[in-house]
């Protein structure tokens, strides 16, 4: 038994809300605050930090590889080389090698979504809807609100 | 580090400008300044005719690594361009050094204004009782400044011209190339909304204006009066359609958390938008500051970008830069999705 690091996190941003809401204004005040959003970002993404990249990149190759099936050639090969990479690198569950990973992911994406935007045809529309579904759904679970004020 | 900071401020005023007797009796750094750290300094001096006299000066120094680099010269000539400008405060410049010998950094000297820029604040006595008035000035202020003709002020020679029909892509370019240049990974939502910009731009402009780039209800001063003492951070302006500067003060970044649904804490969008109408003598068209809202997102990316590019590349301990990049490109690209949504 040990203390757990969400818990710990969670007290030390529980001590720097209770300091930064009675400071004086001034530049310590913003570094209390940065040290306040950092923690509570680090706090928030620390448990499921991997697993929340490895499922994206399950998603992101799925779609890519539905991609690949509409796409022309040219974009066919690009969009599967990601995904080859990507199935490639699973046993990797450091961070930084699926953070890697999700950013050679969402290149492809940016290709396949440019086409898919100017695809007229009922499947590529519908696998573009899925895209954005996506992207949308990560977005959620990464925005926090940091105004400061 | 203050003591030095004084000396060295004290022997500029006196040496470089030729103030007399310059005696510093204090010197804070200030709140805010993202871009640079601004100190407050109280001084006496002797005056022309021999008096004794107390100033208090803004000094802004540039940082190691700043989310923009830094636009002294152009808030300077944006300050003494706007001097003269009725009902358009700005602080008078003292001086722009661009020689780092003197304070460790370049830096930029203006008189200390009255007033507070503290958002919070606004909401509470005795800004509160003249909230509607503060919201409605921040906006008839940004009126005003799109009647400024730049030609006449001699800006174009200051900042790059652009023309109504190019304000949106020259902007829009501009804040793309940064993007590129200061990457920080592939982003397909950022990446969607600039095509979605390209593929539906805005109707031309209605004239090329002045656009302060960072107007919004932490970069003015204001008064327990419900007036508006002056108009700060000049360092992004530029030439363009002036629905970019009321698209970004209408953002909703700007919005204090307790009162989320008001422009400025105390407007609704509608008055906002009107006392802007009225002071500029434009009609705001809704596709078009609703084009510009979205754009603001991706120049707030690029923006944060920039911060976060920096911090990484100038090996800064200020962790400003990191945290609200960090933080902020994923709010910034949830509001892409909506207004996206919205537009479709």
């Amino acid at each position: 038994m040990r203390p757990l690091v969400e818990k710990v996190l969670e007290r030390a941003l529980l001590g720097l809300e209770e300091k930064f809401a009675s400071m004086p204004p001034g530049p310590q005040m913003g570094e209390v605050w940065q040290m306040k959003m950092l923690i509570g970002l680090l706090r928030r993404d620390w448990d499921d930090a991997a697993s929340l990249r490895a499922e994206e990149i399950d998603r992101l190759s799925a779609l890519l590889k539905r991609g690949a099936q509409l796409a022309p050639d040219e974009l066919r090969g690009p969009l599967m080389v990601a995904v080859a990479r990507a199935e490639a690198g699973r046993r990797n569950l450091r961070i930084s090698a699926l953070e890697a990973t999700l950013d050679e992911l969402r290149q492809a994406v940016i290709k396949l979504h440019v086409w898919l935007e100017e695809e007229g045809e009922a499947d590529a529309q519908v696998l573009r809807r899925d895209l954005w579904a996506f992207l949308t759904e990560a977005n959620r679970r990464r925005v926090i609100d940091v105004r400061p004020w | 580090m203050i003591q030095k900071f004084i000396q060295d401020v004290e022997s500029y005023l006196s040496g470089r400008l030729g103030w007399r007797q310059v005696k510093i009796h204090d010197a804070r750094q200030l709140a805010g300044g993202i871009s640079r750290a601004t100190w407050k300094v109280s001084l006496e001096m002797l005056s022309d005719g021999g008096r004794k006299v107390e100033r208090d000066l803004i000094v802004r120094v540039d940082p190691e690594a700043s989310l923009l680099s830094s636009g002294r010269k152009i808030e300077c000539a944006m300050c003494r361009a706007f001097a003269e400008v009725p009902g358009v405060p700005v602080p008078e410049v003292i001086c722009n050094e661009d020689d780092p010998s003197f304070l460790g950094a370049p830096f930029m000297v203006t008189a200390a204004l009255p007033g507070v820029a503290d958002i919070p604040a606004i909401l509470f006595p005795p800004f509160s009782a003249v909230g509607s008035g503060i919201g409605r000035a921040l906006f008839e202020i940004l009126g005003r400044v799109s009647l400024v003709d730049p030609r006449e002020k001699n800006l174009e020679s200051v900042v790059p011209t652009t023309s109504c029909a190019t304000a949106w892509s020259d902007e829009l370019k501009r804040w793309e190339t940064t993007l590129q240049r200061y990457s920080l990974g592939p982003s397909p939502i950022t990446q969607a909304a600039i095509r979605y910009l390209k593929r539906n731009p805005p109707p031309p402009a209605r004239r090329v204006s002045v656009v302060h780039g960072d107007y919004r209800l932490g970069n003015c001063l204001y008064l327990p009066d419900g007036s508006i003492a002056g108009v700060l951070d000049w360092e992004m302006a530029h030439l363009g359609d002036p629905l970019e500067d009321l698209a970004w003060a209408l953002m909703r970044d700007w919005r204090p958390s307790a009162a989320l649904d008001k422009v400025a804490g105390h407007l609704e969008y509608g008055e906002a938008v009107g006392a802007w109408e009225a002071a500029s003598g434009l009609r705001a068209d809704p596709a078009a500051l609703k084009w510009w809202a979205l754009f603001s997102h991706v120049k707030s990316i690029g923006i944060f970008t920039t911060g976060g590019y920096n911090f990484l590349s100038a090996d800064s301990t200020d962790l400003t830069y990191a945290v609200i990049s960090w933080a902020a490109l994923h709010a910034q690209e949830s509001y892409m999705i909506e207004l996206m949504e919205e537009l479709r």
